[in-house]
């Protein structure tokens, strides 16, 4: 990621920004860091594309519904562990 | 019949916690071990389906994981929680077949996503017309594509803090991690998948 001097100074360059950036989506809560990087993000196209797009990736990735586990999948792991145990 | 009797029966029972149903199975119930199955049959499927991209493969290491954690639930000492260890087998179990699958076909393997058990995916403030629903399953497919092609080390930790909602820490417990690592891995993972959805992105 290319350098940039942030001309509020708080947040030097763009290296330092994804490391707040991952903090953030990390789940990090921290008013002074997402100051830090809310500053940068309104000079920094870049990396206002990179927080966008990481929160929406792990929004979705949120909603991402538990698997519907099929009937015949788990009528095997009863098989095999009812032979399993019988055979213990 | 006094009264505080009949509170008593009111009351809904509590579930046996896992510990305990893990000492009766040390101590040769089986019935317990089958009641752990039960408790966690489906959260162990989800790993091994993310972890694996098809429901054959997923399958052999569901019960893969289940056969191996009878057969050690003897040498299980308590010093993390039932749930941490059963995750741990079916990670392993499940990465474990992913390198013998790889060995054996040089071809990446597009599975596609079980479309059978496809629930509509939701994202809010979107309105559910046709090409929304199928920008939406495509999104899925997609999003469980990217996840198969990523690297191992970063597959595991995406799978389990991001799809199976695992805190930092519970992941580190389970993959024998640091908590610094996990992060570092859980950023470096998401990076890639960011540029394998950039257009739904």
């Amino acid at each position: 990621m290319k350098k940039q001097k942030n001309r509020t100074g708080e947040c030097h360059d763009c290296d330092e920004a994804e490391e707040l950036i991952a903090r953030y989506v990390g789940g990090e809560e921290d008013e002074e860091l997402a100051r830090k990087l809310l500053l940068h993000a309104q000079t920094c196209t870049e990396c206002a594309t990179l927080l966008r797009s990481l929160k929406r990736l792990v929004h979705y990735c949120s909603l991402e519904p538990t698997c519907e586990m099929p009937v015949t999948v788990r009528r095997e792991l009863w098989v095999s562990i009812r032979r399993e145990i019988s055979s213990d | 019949m006094p009264e505080n009797t009949q509170l008593a029966v009111a009351a809904p029972a509590l579930p046996v916690p896992d510990d305990v149903l893990v000492r009766r199975v040390q101590a040769g119930n089986t019935e317990a071990f089958e009641e752990l199955v039960r408790r966690y049959e489906r959260k162990v499927y989800n790993i091994t389906y993310r972890l694996m991209g098809n429901e054959q493969d997923a399958s052999e290491a569901l019960q893969d994981a289940f056969m191996r954690a009878y057969r050690f639930i003897g040498k299980f000492q308590f010093k993390s929680s039932f749930f941490t260890w059963l995750y741990r087998i079916a990670t392993n179990v499940s990465l474990s077949k992913l390198r013998k699958r790889e060995k054996v076909d040089t071809v990446s393997i597009d599975q596609p996503v079980n479309e059978a058990g496809d629930l509509p995916f939701e994202i809010p403030d979107v309105k559910y017309g046709p090409e929304k629903l199928m920008e939406q399953r495509e999104l899925r497919a997609a999003l469980q594509k990217a996840v198969d092609e990523l690297p191992e080390d970063y597959r595991s930790v995406v799978v389990l803090r991001d799809l199976e909602g695992l805190s930092n820490e519970e992941v580190s417990k389970v993959l024998k991690l640091s908590v610094a690592a996990v992060k570092s891995r859980l950023h470096r993972g998401r990076l890639v998948l960011r540029e394998k959805l950039a257009s739904y992105l």
